[in-house]
């Protein structure tokens, strides 16, 4: 029986893992961490002197790493998802996809599934490159004063609320991209929606807005907020929403 | 049975009828040549066949299954090649097979023996975007086949070959045919398809108008007999008695044209009687494309 959600999960799999972009967004979060540290290293041993900071892992590392994620994530996550879907558009090749023996249903899942797992996945080691560096700060350099902080718990939901946003945007954009054939589009409604939504951050109904979470998430770091807000569930919920209506959409892809 | 049968499939795109109640029969074990001009719904008919346009009537009956009813199981059955050749073009020819494989769990010496086949074995390890035109498309027919599909739909599966990639298809679509499988082929080289096809089904303004053995096709149509003679007005004149069309004479020689077989004989045995000496008889049949442009004219007549 090759009608299995496992046998599409393989097929699938099997296909990204030699799609370069995701070795851009499992990779991209984490160079730049490394680059924020050395600059902090450089500016320390160019500058000398140690000015002390109250909470290194917010105001030196957070701080930095934040700023950069809230405007960079959202888009590695939209050019990771149209390049799972341009590998189909590229040839036609929704030709092949829908006269394998195997349900719509299944590929689409296994697709979907493989979606949030590759975002886990960055998240999980951004997260990991984000505690170790730390880490070695305050061994290497314990004038820093890492070491005298313990911001694990805020590190860590800030993480996972960036997590679920990214998610929602992972699954807003893959209905985009199956609506949207060219690139410029899905791209260009995610920048759109990222200015926009730093724009409104502070009215209510910004919480609707899966973009929103990636700009809180800077600000969840520098407010210790570890906390679920509206923001998250409704994150939850368009993860949930926006997966219905892609498969809604790759089903209708099936009619030439 | 038929690998392939539909009952009355319609299909129309707004208020345009693209294929209008058709009843398709492909036999199984058959090469199955489908003809049509451009736009006259052939590749409707396969995008249909192979469920990518969806047909609400339950009109399509593959190996006696309903497409509509058992797509999946359908598809496990079928290879095909529509139009352009689908391939991955970030993975190599072997990977694209690998791909395959995942999903039909045939081995990797299959996927070695199907490369074998159309001659990419070479190119295994080549990216598909690097590969050329023909290679494309020989890439595009090892997908077709590489799950040893019963029945392979394949849309001008020649498009891009050199003559030496078509003489080698040729001669893998006959090994394919001699193994049993059933081919539904569309193509716009008529001389090919004449070579390889067992029947053929032309379709014009989303409706068949012959379907048939190829032997039928041809047997429909007059083929010229031109007789060398030492008295041609004479043999002419007892040929008209009996009804032969005689089309041409000069000096030496007359074109007569006959229906089959039978009626060959007939006209020999009737300049025979006559005591007409017959140097030679070259008969000339209409080939496939004379054919085909001929009932297309007819049916829009």
């Amino acid at each position: 029986m090759t009608d299995t959600y496992y046998t599409a999960f393989l097929s699938e799999q099997y296909k990204l893992l030699r799609n370069r972009q995701i070795f851009g967004l499992l990779l991209v979060p984490v160079l730049l961490i490394l680059l924020i540290d050395g600059y902090i290293v450089y500016e320390l041993v160019s500058s000398g002197t140690v000015s002390t900071v109250p909470n290194p892992w917010k105001v030196l590392l957070g701080r930095y790493v934040f700023q950069f994620f809230y405007l960079l994530y959202p888009l590695l996550v939209a050019l990771f998802v149209h390049a799972c879907c341009d590998v189909e558009y590229k040839n036609n090749n929704y030709k092949i996809l829908f006269t394998l023996p195997i349900s719509k249903a299944n590929i689409f899942f296994s697709k979907a599934l493989l979606i949030l797992l590759t975002v886990l996945f960055s998240v999980l080691l951004a997260y990991a490159t984000f505690l170790i560096s730390g880490y070695v700060f305050s061994i290497c350099y314990p004038e820093l004063g890492f070491q005298h902080y313990d911001y694990r718990a805020v590190i860590f939901y800030t993480f996972l609320k960036l997590l679920i946003t990214l998610s929602a945007i992972a699954m807003l954009q893959l209905a985009l991209s199956l609506l949207l054939r060219n690139f410029i589009y899905p791209i260009g409604v995610s920048m759109l929606m990222l200015v926009c939504s730093i724009m409104v951050a502070q009215k209510k109904f910004a919480d609707f807005i899966p973009y929103t979470g990636a700009y809180k998430a800077f600000a969840n770091i520098m407010n210790e907020q570890d906390s679920f807000e509206r923001l998250d569930y409704s994150n939850i919920a368009m993860i949930a929403l926006f997966m219905l209506i892609s498969f809604f959409l790759f089903r209708r892809k099936g009619q030439f | 049975m038929a690998s392939i049968s539909t009952h009355q499939l319609h299909f129309k795109i707004g208020s345009k009828t693209i294929l209008n109640h058709i009843d398709l029969h492909v036999p199984d074990k058959s090469i199955y040549g489908y003809l049509g001009r451009n736009g006259a719904g052939k590749s409707t008919t396969i995008k249909l066949l192979l469920g990518l346009l969806q047909d609400h009537a339950d009109a399509i009956f593959i190996q006696g299954h309903s497409l509509r009813s058992n797509p999946t199981a359908i598809h496990a059955q079928v290879g095909n090649l529509i139009e352009a050749p689908c391939y991955y073009t970030k993975l190599t020819v072997f990977e694209n097979l690998k791909y395959l494989d995942i999903i039909h769990k045939k081995g990797n010496k299959r996927i070695d023996a199907v490369l074998e086949m159309v001659d990419l074995h070479r190119e295994k390890k080549k990216k598909a975007s690097a590969l050329s035109m023909g290679m494309k498309q020989r890439l595009g027919i090892a997908m077709a086949i590489y799950h040893d599909p019963q029945l392979l739909i394949l849309d001008e599966p020649l498009n891009g070959l050199d003559p030496q990639g078509i003489a080698d298809m040729r001669n893998l679509f006959r090994q394919l045919h001699e193994q049993g499988k059933t081919i539904f082929l569309s193509s716009h080289i008529l001389s090919e398809l004449e070579k390889i096809a067992t029947h053929i089904g032309i379709i014009e303004n989303g409706t068949m108008i012959f379907q048939g053995t190829k032997n039928e096709l041809l047997s429909r149509v007059e083929r010229d007999v031109l007789l060398r003679t030492a008295d041609p007005g004479h043999a002419a004149a007892a040929l008209r008695i009996l009804g032969f069309p005689v089309s041409d004479r000069d000096k030496d020689s007359l074109v007569v044209q006959v229906k089959d077989d039978q009626q060959f004989d007939q006209m020999i045995k009737c300049l025979v009687q006559q005591g007409v000496d017959i140097y030679a008889a070259e008969s000339h049949s209409a080939d496939l494309e004379q054919i085909f442009i001929n009932l297309i004219a007819m049916s829009n007549d």
